[in-house]
């Protein structure tokens, strides 16, 4: 018998999320009629969400504060071209991860665990040394990942995207969505496996 | 952690959504079949407490301070300096409207089609019809008065520095070159020709043989 499934995460309930994204498209509808004070209630609403998704896939301080802003203009000089076919922080989101994502192409001095066959990866003294860390956080794991399988995990686990929604952000098929979720479970879920008790 | 029975595409399907699963996004018959298979699946039962571990984690990690005033300021400076220039530089269609609807644009074109005209006419009546010819090094003797024309090409070996010292004491100057055999053609006082080629060729700058002039 399956054990009773309980969930810990603070996470909206459908019709808040139906609420909150009627709410954000009557508001992204005011910022296209460039209405000033509708943007800064949107850019308010986003910047912590944004800030903590450009922290974990991209993980430089002045990196994240770049790319957020230009995202946020980027949202300021577009919203006119949103067109509803999905939901307002999904658009948003996309916006995010591909300047991310071009960012980091271009800085190209990220460290992450390659993304190669696994029982190798598991032998890395990286990953071996990380997961014996008493004290390691979560997040200090998702830093091992590539940025494309960090964000996958993030946008699931922590901001309750669909997998459908985020093949939209990342721009993928939904199958690739799956793999790198795939991958990163493996890896994730191998040091977590051999982190101590705390 | 591994799929344990791969051969069987119900299990790869729900093992592949479990993290889905548990986020409450899958779509109500996906949700279902995940939810069916869990009930007799120990591999994915270990699997989805797993990932609950790793969800309980992120959600609960501390979010660092954002400082969202101060990013707010430099947002609206931002908007600001972008919305000023884009107020200077109206778009082209903003333009051609606002001049449009100006009514000026009539006396614009009949200006202009009296500007176009003028223009012709002064085209046809008063400019010079002689061509201006491509002229090679050589048939380039066109100095100014009281001036004439030395065709050289310097020794390699020779520093810049000192050809440029003779040539201002000389007067002289370069009107042309270097052509793609390094000749030169240079402008200097009637009266001090031959004093330039002699203190070339005493100083051994010329190149050998020397361009016929």
């Amino acid at each position: 018998m399956a054990p009773p499934i309980q969930s810990s995460v603070r996470r909206l309930t459908s019709e808040q999320r139906i609420a909150q994204a009627d709410e954000e498209m009557a508001l992204l509808a005011q910022v296209a009629r460039k209405d000033m004070r509708a943007f800064e209630a949107l850019y308010r609403n986003y910047h912590r969400r944004l800030a903590r998704f450009l922290e974990r896939i991209t993980r430089h301080a002045h990196l994240i504060e770049e790319i957020l802003d230009d995202t946020m203009v980027a949202v300021w000089l577009q919203a006119q071209t949103y067109d509803r076919s999905c939901r307002v922080s999904t658009w948003i989101f996309s916006i995010a991860y591909n300047k991310a994502m071009k960012a980091i192409r271009s800085a190209g001095r990220f460290a992450t665990l390659p993304d190669v066959d696994i029982a190798a990866a598991h032998d890395g003294p990286e990953a071996e040394s990380i997961a014996r860390e008493t004290r390691v956080q979560m997040q200090d794991l998702l830093a091992l990942l590539p940025p494309e399988q960090s964000a996958v995990v993030e946008l699931t686990y922590f901001y309750g995207y669909s997998y459908a929604e985020i093949a939209q952000i990342v721009d993928c098929p939904v199958g690739t969505v799956k793999t790198r979720m795939f991958h990163a479970r493996r890896k994730l879920g191998y040091m977590l496996a051999r982190r101590p008790e705390q | 952690m591994r799929a344990t029975r791969p051969q069987d595409p119900q299990h790869t399907e729900s093992f592949e959504l479990l993290p889905w699963y548990a986020t409450g996004t899958l779509e109500p018959a996906e949700h279902m079949r995940v939810e069916q298979h869990l009930q007799g699946c120990i591999a994915c039962r270990n699997e989805l407490r797993t990932i609950r571990t790793m969800e309980t984690e992120m959600t609960s990690a501390p979010q660092s301070d954002p400082a969202i005033d101060a990013g707010w300021s430099r947002m609206k400076r931002r908007l600001h300096t972008l919305e000023s220039g884009r107020a200077r530089v109206p778009t082209l269609r903003a333009q051609v409207a606002r001049w449009l609807a100006s009514g000026l644009w009539i006396r614009g074109a009949l200006l202009a089609q009296t500007a176009l005209m003028l223009a012709l006419a002064s085209y046809v009546f008063l400019a010079d019809p002689a061509p201006k010819y491509y002229h090679t090094l050589g048939a380039s003797a066109q100095p100014a008065t009281g001036r004439s024309t030395v065709i050289v090409a310097f020794d390699n070996a020779v520093a810049e520095g000192k050809i440029r010292s003779v040539l201002r004491r000389a007067e002289a100057r370069i009107i042309d070159g270097p052509n793609r055999e390094g000749v030169y053609t240079l402008e200097v006082p009637r009266e001090r020709r031959q004093e330039l080629l002699q203190e070339l060729r005493r100083r051994d700058m010329l190149a050998k043989p020397e361009p016929v002039p």
